[in-house]
Protein backbone atom coordinates (compact mmCIF):
# COMPACT_ATOMS: atom_id res chain seq x y z
CA UNK A 1 0.00 0.00 0.00
CA UNK A 2 2.45 2.74 1.14
CA UNK A 3 4.73 1.31 -2.19
CA UNK A 4 1.63 3.15 -4.32
CA UNK A 5 0.74 6.14 -1.85
CA UNK A 6 4.70 7.56 -1.77
CA UNK A 7 4.45 9.49 -5.55
CA UNK A 8 0.87 10.37 -4.69
CA UNK A 9 1.55 12.44 -1.26
CA UNK A 10 5.09 13.34 -2.71
CA UNK A 11 2.92 15.15 -5.18
CA UNK A 12 0.42 16.84 -3.16
CA UNK A 13 3.08 18.05 -0.85
CA UNK A 14 4.95 19.45 -4.13
CA UNK A 15 1.58 21.26 -5.42
CA UNK A 16 0.68 22.38 -2.37
CA UNK A 17 4.10 23.97 -1.45
CA UNK A 18 3.71 25.73 -4.24
CA UNK A 19 0.36 27.05 -4.22
CA UNK A 20 1.54 28.31 -0.37
CA UNK A 21 4.58 29.77 -1.26
CA UNK A 22 2.64 31.71 -3.84
CA UNK A 23 0.31 32.67 -1.84
CA UNK A 24 2.60 33.43 0.57
CA UNK A 25 4.74 35.85 -0.99
CA UNK A 26 2.49 37.25 -3.96
CA UNK A 27 -1.02 37.63 -2.18
CA UNK A 28 -0.05 39.08 1.44
CA UNK A 29 0.67 42.22 2.51
CA UNK A 30 4.55 43.05 3.11
CA UNK A 31 3.93 43.96 6.88
CA UNK A 32 2.51 41.82 9.08
CA UNK A 33 2.12 44.50 12.63
CA UNK A 34 5.01 46.28 12.83
CA UNK A 35 6.65 43.47 11.15
CA UNK A 36 8.63 44.18 7.62
CA UNK A 37 9.08 41.38 4.78
CA UNK A 38 11.06 39.12 6.82
CA UNK A 39 7.35 38.05 8.53
CA UNK A 40 7.48 35.67 5.50
CA UNK A 41 9.84 33.17 7.24
CA UNK A 42 6.37 32.40 8.97
CA UNK A 43 5.62 30.46 5.68
CA UNK A 44 8.17 28.03 6.74
CA UNK A 45 9.05 28.28 10.11
CA UNK A 46 5.82 27.76 11.62
CA UNK A 47 4.50 24.94 9.53
CA UNK A 48 7.90 22.90 10.49
CA UNK A 49 7.14 23.97 14.31
CA UNK A 50 4.07 22.50 14.29
CA UNK A 51 5.02 19.60 12.63
CA UNK A 52 7.59 18.78 15.05
CA UNK A 53 4.84 18.61 18.11
CA UNK A 54 2.22 16.99 15.73
CA UNK A 55 4.82 14.00 14.42
CA UNK A 56 6.06 13.68 19.10
CA UNK A 57 2.51 13.30 19.50
CA UNK A 58 2.39 10.72 16.03
CA UNK A 59 5.47 8.97 17.30
CA UNK A 60 4.45 8.55 21.04
CA UNK A 61 0.37 7.67 20.20
CA UNK A 62 2.25 4.35 17.84
CA UNK A 63 4.56 3.60 20.87
CA UNK A 64 1.42 3.70 23.44
CA UNK A 65 -0.09 1.71 20.78
CA UNK A 66 2.46 -0.55 20.57
CA UNK A 67 2.29 -1.22 23.94
CA UNK A 68 -0.85 -1.64 24.57
CA UNK A 69 -1.38 -4.12 21.30
CA UNK A 70 2.06 -5.11 21.29
CA UNK A 71 2.01 -5.04 17.58
CA UNK A 72 5.40 -5.28 15.88
CA UNK A 73 4.36 -2.59 13.06
CA UNK A 74 3.56 0.35 15.33
CA UNK A 75 7.42 0.23 16.99
CA UNK A 76 8.39 0.63 13.47
CA UNK A 77 6.15 3.46 12.85
CA UNK A 78 7.23 5.44 16.07
CA UNK A 79 10.79 4.45 14.90
CA UNK A 80 10.05 5.74 11.33
CA UNK A 81 8.49 8.72 12.53
CA UNK A 82 11.47 10.46 14.87
CA UNK A 83 14.02 11.49 12.23
CA UNK A 84 11.24 13.24 10.11
CA UNK A 85 9.95 15.18 13.35
CA UNK A 86 13.77 15.28 14.24
CA UNK A 87 14.28 17.42 10.74
CA UNK A 88 11.42 19.24 11.41
CA UNK A 89 12.32 21.01 15.31
CA UNK A 90 15.92 21.29 13.81
CA UNK A 91 14.33 23.32 11.17
CA UNK A 92 11.44 25.26 13.59
CA UNK A 93 14.36 26.33 15.78
CA UNK A 94 17.19 27.49 12.43
CA UNK A 95 14.42 29.39 10.66
CA UNK A 96 13.45 30.78 14.18
CA UNK A 97 16.60 31.86 14.84
CA UNK A 98 16.75 33.76 11.37
CA UNK A 99 13.53 35.05 12.22
CA UNK A 100 14.74 35.97 16.24
CA UNK A 101 18.08 37.66 14.18
CA UNK A 102 15.86 40.35 12.53
CA UNK A 103 12.88 41.04 14.88
CA UNK A 104 14.61 40.56 18.29
CA UNK A 105 17.90 41.60 17.75
CA UNK A 106 19.21 38.24 18.42
CA UNK A 107 20.23 34.76 17.38
CA UNK A 108 18.85 33.11 20.13
CA UNK A 109 17.09 33.59 23.73
CA UNK A 110 16.15 31.82 25.82
CA UNK A 111 12.38 31.74 25.97
CA UNK A 112 10.14 29.05 27.37
CA UNK A 113 9.11 28.51 23.95
CA UNK A 114 12.78 28.17 21.98
CA UNK A 115 13.98 26.42 25.54
CA UNK A 116 11.20 23.69 25.30
CA UNK A 117 11.40 22.80 21.61
CA UNK A 118 15.26 22.64 21.43
CA UNK A 119 14.27 19.89 24.43
CA UNK A 120 11.97 18.32 22.25
CA UNK A 121 14.95 17.60 19.72
CA UNK A 122 16.51 16.35 21.90
CA UNK A 123 14.22 14.17 22.86
CA UNK A 124 13.94 13.01 19.15
CA UNK A 125 17.72 12.70 19.22
CA UNK A 126 17.40 10.42 22.49
CA UNK A 127 14.66 8.31 20.73
CA UNK A 128 16.96 7.46 17.94
CA UNK A 129 20.59 6.82 20.22
CA UNK A 130 18.39 4.58 21.91
CA UNK A 131 16.79 2.95 18.96
CA UNK A 132 19.84 2.14 17.57
CA UNK A 133 22.26 1.83 21.32
CA UNK A 134 20.09 -1.24 21.78
CA UNK A 135 21.05 -4.17 19.26
CA UNK A 136 17.91 -6.44 20.23
CA UNK A 137 14.87 -4.81 18.52
CA UNK A 138 12.49 -5.85 20.93
CA UNK A 139 13.89 -4.19 24.07
CA UNK A 140 14.94 -1.11 21.73
CA UNK A 141 11.03 -1.02 20.73
CA UNK A 142 9.77 -0.62 24.54
CA UNK A 143 12.40 1.60 25.60
CA UNK A 144 11.92 3.96 22.55
CA UNK A 145 8.18 3.59 23.50
CA UNK A 146 8.80 4.83 27.33
CA UNK A 147 10.61 8.23 26.23
CA UNK A 148 8.79 9.00 23.70
CA UNK A 149 5.66 8.38 25.89
CA UNK A 150 7.53 10.47 28.95
CA UNK A 151 8.62 12.96 26.43
CA UNK A 152 4.94 13.96 25.28
CA UNK A 153 4.35 16.25 28.82
CA UNK A 154 6.65 18.55 26.79
CA UNK A 155 4.08 18.75 23.37
CA UNK A 156 1.91 21.31 25.86
CA UNK A 157 4.45 22.63 27.36
CA UNK A 158 5.69 24.41 23.50
CA UNK A 159 1.89 25.30 22.81
CA UNK A 160 1.05 26.98 25.66
CA UNK A 161 4.82 28.27 26.52
CA UNK A 162 3.63 31.53 25.27
CA UNK A 163 1.56 32.44 28.14
CA UNK A 164 4.67 32.51 29.93
CA UNK A 165 4.34 33.88 33.82
CA UNK A 166 6.58 37.41 33.29
CA UNK A 167 6.06 38.97 30.30
CA UNK A 168 8.89 41.00 30.02
CA UNK A 169 11.15 37.77 29.74
CA UNK A 170 9.05 36.57 27.02
CA UNK A 171 10.25 37.39 23.64
CA UNK A 172 7.49 39.53 22.45
CA UNK A 173 7.01 37.59 19.12
CA UNK A 174 6.00 34.79 20.56
CA UNK A 175 3.82 35.91 23.62
CA UNK A 176 1.77 37.77 20.84
CA UNK A 177 1.40 34.77 18.47
CA UNK A 178 -2.29 33.98 18.02
CA UNK A 179 -4.57 32.32 15.03
CA UNK A 180 -6.95 34.73 14.73
CA UNK A 181 -4.37 38.22 15.07
CA UNK A 182 -3.14 37.03 11.65
CA UNK A 183 -4.49 38.59 8.50
CA UNK A 184 -6.51 36.41 6.63
CA UNK A 185 -3.98 35.89 3.17
CA UNK A 186 -0.91 35.10 5.45
CA UNK A 187 -3.08 32.75 7.69
CA UNK A 188 -4.48 31.23 4.58
CA UNK A 189 -1.06 30.50 2.95
CA UNK A 190 0.56 29.58 6.14
CA UNK A 191 -2.29 26.73 6.15
CA UNK A 192 -1.62 25.39 2.63
CA UNK A 193 2.11 24.98 3.87
CA UNK A 194 1.28 22.88 7.26
CA UNK A 195 -0.93 20.59 5.14
CA UNK A 196 2.04 20.38 2.57
CA UNK A 197 4.48 19.71 5.47
CA UNK A 198 1.74 17.28 6.35
CA UNK A 199 1.47 15.39 2.64
CA UNK A 200 5.75 15.41 2.83
CA UNK A 201 5.66 13.77 6.07
CA UNK A 202 3.12 10.60 5.14
CA UNK A 203 5.35 9.81 2.29
CA UNK A 204 8.97 10.19 4.25
CA UNK A 205 7.44 8.05 7.17
CA UNK A 206 6.04 5.66 4.37
CA UNK A 207 9.45 5.18 3.10
CA UNK A 208 11.75 5.24 5.87
CA UNK A 209 8.71 2.72 7.33
CA UNK A 210 9.23 0.21 4.13
CA UNK A 211 13.34 0.34 4.90
CA UNK A 212 12.69 -0.64 8.65
CA UNK A 213 10.41 -3.35 7.60
CA UNK A 214 12.71 -4.61 5.01
CA UNK A 215 15.28 -4.75 7.51
CA UNK A 216 13.51 -6.43 10.27
CA UNK A 217 11.75 -9.26 8.42
CA UNK A 218 14.91 -10.43 6.24
CA UNK A 219 13.63 -13.68 7.53
CA UNK A 220 10.33 -13.66 5.60
CA UNK A 221 9.77 -15.14 2.38
CA UNK A 222 7.94 -12.31 0.83
CA UNK A 223 10.92 -9.99 1.28
CA UNK A 224 12.73 -12.36 -0.37
CA UNK A 225 10.67 -12.41 -3.24
CA UNK A 226 11.13 -8.51 -3.40
CA UNK A 227 15.00 -8.40 -3.30
CA UNK A 228 15.60 -11.06 -5.62
CA UNK A 229 17.24 -9.34 -8.67
CA UNK A 230 15.27 -8.69 -11.71
CA UNK A 231 16.59 -10.07 -15.02
CA UNK B 1 7.28 45.47 -8.17
CA UNK B 2 9.74 44.67 -10.11
CA UNK B 3 12.07 41.31 -10.18
CA UNK B 4 14.85 42.44 -8.32
CA UNK B 5 12.28 44.42 -5.43
CA UNK B 6 11.03 40.88 -4.82
CA UNK B 7 14.24 39.54 -4.28
CA UNK B 8 15.20 41.78 -2.44
CA UNK B 9 12.91 41.36 0.74
CA UNK B 10 12.81 44.89 1.77
CA UNK B 11 16.50 44.66 2.53
CA UNK B 12 15.45 41.04 4.42
CA UNK B 13 16.48 39.00 1.29
CA UNK B 14 19.10 37.17 3.23
CA UNK B 15 17.01 36.28 5.91
CA UNK B 16 14.23 35.12 3.99
CA UNK B 17 15.49 33.11 1.12
CA UNK B 18 18.20 31.29 3.94
CA UNK B 19 14.82 30.10 5.64
CA UNK B 20 13.18 28.86 2.68
CA UNK B 21 16.80 27.19 1.31
CA UNK B 22 17.87 25.76 4.60
CA UNK B 23 14.08 24.06 5.02
CA UNK B 24 14.09 22.89 1.14
CA UNK B 25 17.79 21.67 1.70
CA UNK B 26 17.02 19.45 4.45
CA UNK B 27 13.87 18.03 3.45
CA UNK B 28 15.48 16.98 0.07
CA UNK B 29 18.33 15.33 1.37
CA UNK B 30 16.22 13.44 3.50
CA UNK B 31 14.24 12.24 0.49
CA UNK B 32 17.44 11.22 -1.35
CA UNK B 33 18.98 9.68 2.18
CA UNK B 34 15.98 7.74 2.39
CA UNK B 35 16.09 6.29 -1.23
CA UNK B 36 20.11 5.51 -1.13
CA UNK B 37 19.21 3.70 2.10
CA UNK B 38 16.59 1.41 0.43
CA UNK B 39 18.99 0.39 -2.09
CA UNK B 40 21.65 -0.45 0.35
CA UNK B 41 19.35 -2.36 2.50
CA UNK B 42 17.75 -4.67 -0.54
CA UNK B 43 21.62 -4.94 -1.91
CA UNK B 44 22.83 -5.65 1.78
CA UNK B 45 20.13 -8.47 1.86
CA UNK B 46 20.75 -9.77 -1.53
CA UNK B 47 24.46 -10.30 -0.30
CA UNK B 48 22.63 -12.31 2.55
CA UNK B 49 20.39 -14.37 0.90
CA UNK B 50 23.22 -15.25 -1.28
CA UNK B 51 24.97 -16.80 1.32
CA UNK B 52 22.58 -18.60 3.09
CA UNK B 53 21.96 -20.33 -0.33
CA UNK B 54 25.89 -21.06 -0.55
CA UNK B 55 26.27 -22.47 2.96
CA UNK B 56 22.61 -24.61 2.49
CA UNK B 57 24.50 -26.09 -0.99
CA UNK B 58 27.95 -26.84 0.67
CA UNK B 59 25.38 -28.64 4.15
CA UNK B 60 23.69 -31.14 1.13
CA UNK B 61 26.69 -31.68 -0.31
Amino acid sequence: MANKTVPWFFTLAILLSLLGLYWGFFQTPDILSEQKEYYRIIFVHVPAAWMSMWLYVVMAGWAIIGFIYNTRLSFMMAAATAPTGAIFTALALLTGMIWGKTSWGTWWDWDPRMTMELILLFLYIGFMALQSAIEEPQRADRACALLAIVGLVCVPLIYWSVNCPDPNECAALHARSSMTAIESNIRFAMLVMVVAFWMYSFAVIFMRARNIILERERHASWVHDLIRPKR
Amino acid sequence: MSVSEFFNMGGFALFVWSALGITLAFLLAEVIYLKQKRKSVIKRLQHIVAMNKRDDHENQA
